[in-house]
């Protein structure tokens, strides 16, 4: 592994202990890890907040796909601003266009194409990735995919945070507004439609949502794993609580600790940051889930065949 | 006439396909009237109530539901679904569940006022003790019961159950009925059944679907009847595909 930060920034990064993690965080020179951690901390609440519909509504496909297509607006982006000149056109800008287009077919697709809602997921997961990588070929000078796809804290700027902090206060009021609604879409679509609730509409309300929580990680943990963090926290949380607030609290705190610990290990052994977090993440997943499989085998006597069948079955019904 | 009867279905053709899955369909339920939809899997029982929900559109003919076309009725209309339909993994409470049969209403500040009818219409299938309770860890009759209280709960006059008694035992079955015994003073009740033998008590007429339709008021269910539908032994009430157009002479 390159010196991921070390060969980007003169600051001194051979740290030998956790600690200067934290005085590394004051440090005015390495603003970045800062603001890394910020933004990390405002989007954790969205995180959990989204990422809790996204597990009870079994969206995490479609969810994964919208974060895919969100490639094809930041190589747009890009390629405007350095082939077009059109300076004002920020990544995070693109991004965002991309998702909530990609949120608008994606939310049809899924509510006429009933039967083939798979392949279609699938098949704009990619071209979403086409297209993007096809205009970040276009570009002049060298743009990096991976900055984008697995995140890349050290483009981290005032403008990022601003944008996050704003996107974060939206997606949070429009789910406090709608927090029954989306409840009811979730557990029960037929009843809700029965009682008036325009269904279509709230779905595609709440990909819109996710579209817009997956940009606000675009940076840290990149398009790719930001599905990770949406939805291994609230699946865990799903575990522990009774209630689907409860679920987002819990949720949104998971991810928060994923952040801040993968930030803090990533610094530490000078480690890619998104992978750190996103691997952090899914050891602990796994882990909660091997403990509650064997708990619950521990009570039914041996594991059986169907025990695994059921988990597997549970988990693996995407949308 | 159609302005008093609490669904009225006229000469009613339905198919998702070419071949039609409910044909010539004709009936009537009265307000305060109880009846039984009866018919084998895959008879048009389900079809049959999604029309009068307005979740479908008839090919031919019309449904009135008090008066109205369906969709517009919607809101005088307790739905009360399969209890396993559910995700068992689906985090919220009885309260949560019973506070959506009126989530048009919406919105978490009005909640409040709402509160104490829906905590009315759990009393009223003896469930207000569980409020707090997780919906999946309940049992499937107590599952059963809250999702009539949030149908209750939004004060409808015709109620709509499907398959209740499906995956439950016989003791939670004379629970449920005493349930809605209590009820059809106050609505008319529509309840898809598997079961004749044990609904015949309390529902006033029974209506065969098997792509057609035909309906027989409760004192014309002989053990001959009983019989052609089921079979010959009438203890054992599962239906066995029996439910045909021409053996419903009983006359």
């Amino acid at each position: 592994m390159s010196r991921w930060f070390a060969t980007i920034t003169d600051v001194r990064l051979r740290s030998t202990d956790m600690t200067e993690f934290w005085q590394a965080l004051g440090d005015p020179d390495i603003r970045f890890l800062r603001y890394t951690l910020i933004i990390g901390l405002m989007a954790s609440l969205a995180f959990g907040v989204v990422g809790s519909y996204v597990v009870v509504h079994r969206i995490t496909a479609i969810a994964g796909a919208i974060a895919h297509c969100v490639l094809a607006g930041i190589g747009a982006a890009l390629y405007s601003q350095r082939a077009l000149g059109w300076e004002w056109f920020h990544p995070m800008f693109g991004a965002l266009a991309a998702a909530l287009v990609a949120a608008y077919l994606l939310g049809l697709v899924s509510l006429h194409a009933k039967e083939r809602e798979d392949t279609a997921i699938g098949a704009l997961w990619a071209i979403g990735m086409a297209i993007g990588l096809l205009f970040l070929a276009r570009t002049p000078g060298y743009v990096d995919p991976m900055s984008y796809l697995f995140g890349n804290i050290l483009i981290i700027g005032d403008r990022e945070i601003w944008i996050v902090a704003a996107l974060d206060v939206l997606v949070l009021g429009v789910v406090f507004a709608n927090y029954r609604r989306f409840q009811a879409l979730c557990f029960d679509p037929e009843f809700a439609r029965l009682r008036g609730l325009s269904v279509e509409r709230y779905y595609l309300l709440l990909l819109c949502l996710v579209a817009l929580t997956v940009v606000l990680l675009v940076h840290v943990v990149g398009i790719v794993l930001a599905i990770a963090l949406l939805s291994i926290p609230a699946a865990i949380a799903g575990r522990l609580v009774r209630h689907l607030w409860q679920m987002m609290i819990v949720a949104a705190l998971l991810c928060m600790v994923f952040v801040v610990g993968g930030l803090g290990v990533s610094y530490r052994w000078d480690l890619p940051t998104g992978p750190t977090i996103a691997l952090g993440a899914g050891i602990v997943y796994t882990v909660v889930f091997v403990i509650a499989a064997r708990r619950r085998a521990g009570r039914r006597g041996p594991p059986t065949q169907d025990v695994a069948a059921g988990e597997a079955g549970a988990g693996s019904r995407g949308a | 006439m159609d302005a008093q009867a609490a669904i009225a279905i006229d000469d009613l053709w339905f198919s998702y396909d070419r071949a039609p899955v409910l044909e010539a369909v004709t009936l009537r339920v009265d307000p305060r009237d109880s009846v039984c939809v009866v018919g084998p899997n895959g008879g048009g029982k389900t079809t049959l109530l999604k029309l009068i929900l307005g979740l479908l559109e008839p090919d031919r003919g019309r449904v009135r539901v008090l008066g109205e076309p369906p969709i517009r009725a919607r809101g005088r209309v307790g739905y009360v679904p399969q209890h396993m339909h559910f995700d068992p993994l689906f985090p919220i409470s009885v309260l949560d569940v019973v506070l959506m049969g009126r989530i048009e209403q919406g919105g978490i500040l009005r909640e409040r006022r709402l509160r104490p009818a829906a905590m009315e219409a759990l009393e009223e299938v003896g469930m207000a003790g569980r409020l707090r309770s997780v919906f999946s860890e309940l049992s499937g009759g107590e599952r059963q019961r809250v999702l009539i209280a949030r149908a209750l709960f939004g004060e409808p006059e015709i109620l709509l159950l499907d398959e209740p008694t499906a995956m439950v035992d016989l003791a939670v079955e004379s629970r449920l009925m005493r349930t809605l015994k209590g009820l059809h003073e106050r609505m008319a009740i529509v309840l898809v059944s598997h079961d004749l033998g044990f609904v015949s008590k309390l529902v006033n007429s029974v209506i065969c679907v098997n792509r057609r339709v035909a309906v027989h008021p409760t004192s014309e269910i002989s053990g001959r009847m009983i019989e052609e539908m089921y079979g010959s032994d009438v203890a054992m009430v599962r239906h066995d595909h029996r439910c045909a157009v021409e053996e419903h002479r009983h006359d």
